[in-house]
C-alpha cells in the first residue's frame, strides 16, 4: 500500500503483478484499512463472477474437461456458473445429447447402437448440492397428484306401449241390418329411471426424462421406453452447489453410464465374413464383447457390466 | 477439423477376434462360446442381456450374473452352485427361477432352514410321510411344508421314485401358475436319470394346460438330445402330440436323422400316429410291427404284406377290435384278391409319398433302382 497524499490508492499484488485501485480520499488511518479490505473482497467477488485471471491464488476458478470418445452416440458437457445472488454458490450446468448411431467396422460389418436407459451421475469434491435444487425431482415425500373422476349416469327409460286391438264385426240379417261392433283396447305404460354413480381414482405422477435418484444420480429414460434419441439437457441446471470452504480440492466429475442390458446392439454382419445368421447365444455374447470394447475405448477402469460413455470433469486445478 | 462425422473402426482388435471366433461357434455350448469370445465369467456378465440363452451342458460356477436379464434362459445339464451369483438378476421363466426363489427363502428364514436340514437327513419314506402330513392344513409345520417339499424335490435328483412322488404332492399346491411353470422347467432342466420324472412332469404340464409354454417346449426339444432313450421318447411324444410347430418338427427330424435308429423310429411312429391309422399301418414293419426307419426301401413282397395287413385290419369285425386303431387290430380275414392287394399297395405308396414332406422317405426296392433313361444319361 502506498500513501498517495491527498488521494491514495491501494496496490494489491495479485497474480504476479501489481494492480492499483483507487481507494478513496482523506480517510483516517483505520477507515483506510477497512476500505482496502472491502476493496479486496469486492475484487475477489468480481473475479469470481467474471473468471478474471487476477483471481489466481485468491479466488477459485473452475476448468472443464469433457471426454466424449463416442460423441456421435453420447455427448456430455458441463460447467459451473456462479450464482449472482449467493456468493460461493454455482449452478452445475449440463448439456447431454443421446442418439442412436451406427459404427462402421471394416472387419465385421455395421453395428447399430441404441441406448434404452442411461444414468447420469456426479461425484462432488469440496462441493455440496444445495437442497431442493436437483433437476427432475418431484415434490418431496413422493406426493402424487390424485385425480378423482366422478361420473353420474342417469338413464331414464320411458316406454309407452300402446296396444290397441279393434275387433269389429257386422252381421246382416234378413230383417234389416243388425249391427254388432266390438272394440277392445289395451294400453300399457312403463317408466324406468336408473341412476348410476361411477367413481374412479387415478394417480398422476409427473414423468421426468432426467429423474433425480439417490446418491447424486439421474436416470435418463423415455416415457414410453424405446431408444434414447434427444437432447435431454441443453445447458440446463442439473443442480446448484455450494463450496465447502475448508476443502482443499473442489470439483465435480459428471459421467454417463448404461448397463449392458440397456444397450441395444445390432450387427449387420459382412456376408463375406460372417455368413450364417447368429443364434441367440452368439448374439447375446457378441453384444457383451462389443459393449466391453466400447467401454474400454474411453475408460481405463475395467468393464464391470456397465459402459461409461462420457465424462466431464470440472476442477479448480488445471 | 473433424476427421469424420461418423463412427468407424472403434472396436479393439481383441473384440473383433472374439466376434469372428463366436461367428464360427454355432454348435458350441455357452461355456465354450464364452471362452472363444474372450469374456471373463467373474465380471463381464454383470447387468448382461442374456434373455432366452441356452445354457445346456455348461458349467456356470464362478459366473457373476448380478443384475443380468436371464429371463427365459433355458438349458439341460447346467452346473451351477453358490458361486454362481444371481443377485438382482431377472430370472422369471428361467431354469434358475424356482431354485433361486427357494434359496432366498431359506437364507432369510432360519427356522425353515433348520427344519429342512433335519428332514433332509431322513429316509425317503420319512420324507414322503413328512410332506404328506405337513402339506395338509392341519400339519404341524404346514407353514413351511410347501418350500421344504419343493427343496426336497430338487435334492432328490438321484431318486426318481421320491422325486416323482413329491412332484405329485407339489403340483396342485403351487401358489401360482408361474411358480408351477418354474418348478417344472427346473425339473426337466435337471434331466433326471430315469424317464419317470420327465413323464410325470409332461403329464402335469398337459393337465395344467401349459403345453404351449414356450420355455417348456424349448426344454422338451433339448431333451431329444438326451443320452437316455426313454427320455428322448417322452420328449418326442410330448412335442408331436401337442401341436408341434414346423420348426420343432424340423429340429426333431434333423436330430433323428443323425442319431441311431431308435429316435428315428420314435419320430416315424409319432408322426404317423398324429396323421391317422392308415399312416400308422403304412409305416410299420408288417411282421414285427416296429416303425420303419426314416429312410428305407422295402421289397415288393413287403409292400404287399403291408397292403394285406391293412385289408385284414379293416375287415375285422371283432367287437374288441373295432375300438382299436388299425395298427392294433388282430382279427379280420386272410383271403384277399390280387386286385384288392394291388389297390391297397397303391394307397400305401401314396401315403409314403405324402410323408416325404416330413422327411420320412420309404420306397419299394424297384423304385430305388435307376431308370433306363438315367442310366443312359
Amino acid at each position: 500500500m502506498v500513501n498517495g497524499g491527498t488521494q491514495y490508492a491501494v496496490v494489491v499484488y495479485l497474480a504476479g503483478s501489481f494492480v492499483v485501485f483507487r481507494a478513496g480520499s482523506r480517510c483516517p488511518e483505520r477507515e483506510r484499512a477497512y476500505d482496502i479490505i472491502a476493496m479486496i473482497v469486492s475484487v475477489e467477488y468480481v473475479c469470481r463472477v467474471t473468471g478474471c485471471p487476477l483471481s489466481n491464488g485468491i479466488i477459485m476458478n473452475y476448468f472443464s474437461d469433457d471426454q466424449n470418445p463416442l460423441a456421435q452416440l453420447i455427448e456430455l458437457k458441463s460447467s459451473l456458473v456462479p450464482k449472482n445472488e449467493t456468493f460461493g454458490n454455482f449452478d452445475l450446468v449440463v448439456e447431454l445429447r443421446i442418439n442412436p448411431d451406427e459404427i462402421e467396422e471394416d472387419r465385421i460389418g455395421t453395428i447399430r447402437v441404441e441406448l434404452l436407459e442411461a444414468t447420469l451421475f456426479a461425484d462432488f469434491s469440496g462441493l455440496r448440492v444445495v437442497p431442493k435444487t436437483r433437476h427432475g425431482q418431484g415434490e418431496t415425500g413422493g406426493t402424487a397428484r390424485i385425480e378423482l373422476q366422478r361420473e353420474i349416469v342417469t338413464s331414464k327409460t320411458s316406454e309407452t306401449e300402446k296396444k290397441r286391438s279393434a275387433d269389429a264385426s257386422l252381421v246382416a240379417s234378413g230383417v234389416g241390418p243388425e249391427g254388432k261392433l266390438g272394440l277392445s283396447g289395451n294400453l300399457s305404460k312403463l317408466n324406468a329411471e336408473t341412476i348410476t354413480l361411477r367413481e374412479s381414482e387415478s394417480s398422476i405422477e409427473d414423468f421426468y426424462p432426467v429423474r433425480a435418484l439417490s446418491d447424486d444420480r439421474w436416470k435418463i429414460a423415455n416415457r414410453e421406453g424405446g431408444p434414447l434419441n434427444t437432447a435431454f439437457l441443453d445447458n440446463d441446471r442439473l443442480c446448484e452447489v455450494s463450496e465447502v470452504q475448508e476443502a482443499n480440492f473442489k470439483g465435480v466429475v459428471t459421467s454417463v453410464a448404461a448397463k449392458q442390458k440397456h444397450v441395444r446392439i445390432k450387427l449387420e454382419q459382412k456376408a463375406s465374413i460372417l455368413a450364417a445368421p447368429f443364434t441367440r447365444n452368439q448374439q447375446a455374447l457378441m453384444n457383451i464383447v462389443i459393449a466391453k470394447s466400447l467401454h474400454e475405448r474411453g475408460q481405463t477402469s475395467d468393464y464391470s457390466g456397465f459402459l461409461v460413455f462420457s465424462q466431464s470433469t470440472i476442477s479448480d486445478e488445471r | 477439423m473433424k476427421d469424420s462425422p461418423f463412427l468407424s473402426n472403434v472396436l479393439s482388435s481383441s473384440a473383433v477376434s472374439g466376434i469372428n471366433a463366436l461367428a464360427l461357434a454355432i454348435e458350441e455350448t455357452f461355456e465354450q462360446q464364452v471362452k472363444l469370445a474372450g469374456l471373463m465369467p467373474a465380471q463381464d456378465f454383470k447387468n448382461a442381456d442374456l434373455w432366452d440363452v441356452d445354457l445346456s451342458d455348461s458349467n456356470l460356477r464362478g459366473f457373476d450374473f448380478s443384475g443380468a436379464d436371464l429371463r427365459g434362459a433355458t438349458g439341460i445339464r447346467v452346473q451351477w452352485d453358490d458361486t454362481t451369483i444371481l443377485d438382482g438378476a431377472e430370472l422369471s421363466g428361467s431354469i434358475f427361477a424356482a431354485k433361486f426363489r427357494l434359496k432366498i427363502y431359506f437364507d432369510t428364514d432360519t427356522q425353515a432352514n433348520d427344519l429342512l436340514e433335519s428332514i433332509s437327513r431322513q429316509s425317503w419314506s420319512d420324507k414322503i410321510l413328512w410332506a404328506g402330513q405337513n402339506l395338509l392344513s392341519s400339519g404341524r409345520y404346514h407353514e413351511f411344508a410347501l418350500p421344504i417339499t419343493e427343496a426336497l424335490f430338487y435334492q432328490a435328483r438321484n431318486d426318481d421314485f421320491l422325486q416323482a412322488e413329491l412332484m405329485r404332492y407339489l403340483a396342485p399346491r403351487m401358489r401360482s401358475m408361474e411358480e408351477l411353470h418354474d418348478m417344472l422347467v427346473a425339473a426337466i432342466s435337471d434331466e433326471p436319470k430315469a424317464a419317470v420324472v420327465v413323464r410325470s412332469a409332461f403329464h402335469l404340464i398337459q393337465r395344467q394346460h401349459l403345453t404351449n409354454a414356450t420355455h417348456i417346449r424349448q426344454h422338451a426339444l433339448m431333451l431329444i438330445k438326451s443320452s437316455n432313450r426313454a427320455i428322448q421318447e417322452e420328449a418326442v411324444r410330448f412335442l408331436v402330440r401337442n401341436r408341434p410347430t414346423r420348426d420343432e418338427i424340423n429340429t426333431i427330424r434333423t436330430v433323428a436323422q443323425f442319431s441311431d435308429g431308435f429316435l428315428a423310429g420314435v419320430y416315424v411312429a409319432e408322426i404317423a400316429r398324429t396323421l391317422g391309422g392308415a399312416y400308422e399301418i403304412a409305416t410299420r414293419d408288417p411282421i414285427s410291427n416296429a416303425p420303419l426307419p426314416m429312410k428305407t426301401t422295402i421289397s415288393p413282397s413287403g409292400l404287399n404284406l403291408i397292403a394285406r395287413r391293412w385289408l385284414r385290419a379293416e375287415s375285422s369285425r371283432n367287437a374288441s377290435d373295432l375300438t382299436l386303431p388299425l395298427v392294433q387290430r388282430t382279427g379280420g380275414g386272410n383271403y384277399f384278391s390280387l386286385e384288392q392287394i394291388e389297390q391297397k399297395a397303391v394307397k400305401v405308396k401314396e401315403i409314403w409319398e405324402k410323408m416325404k414332406i416330413v422327411g420320412i422317405e420309404i420306397g419299394v426296392e424297384a423304385d430305388a433302382l435307376p431308370s433306363h433313361d438315367e442310366e443312359a444319361n
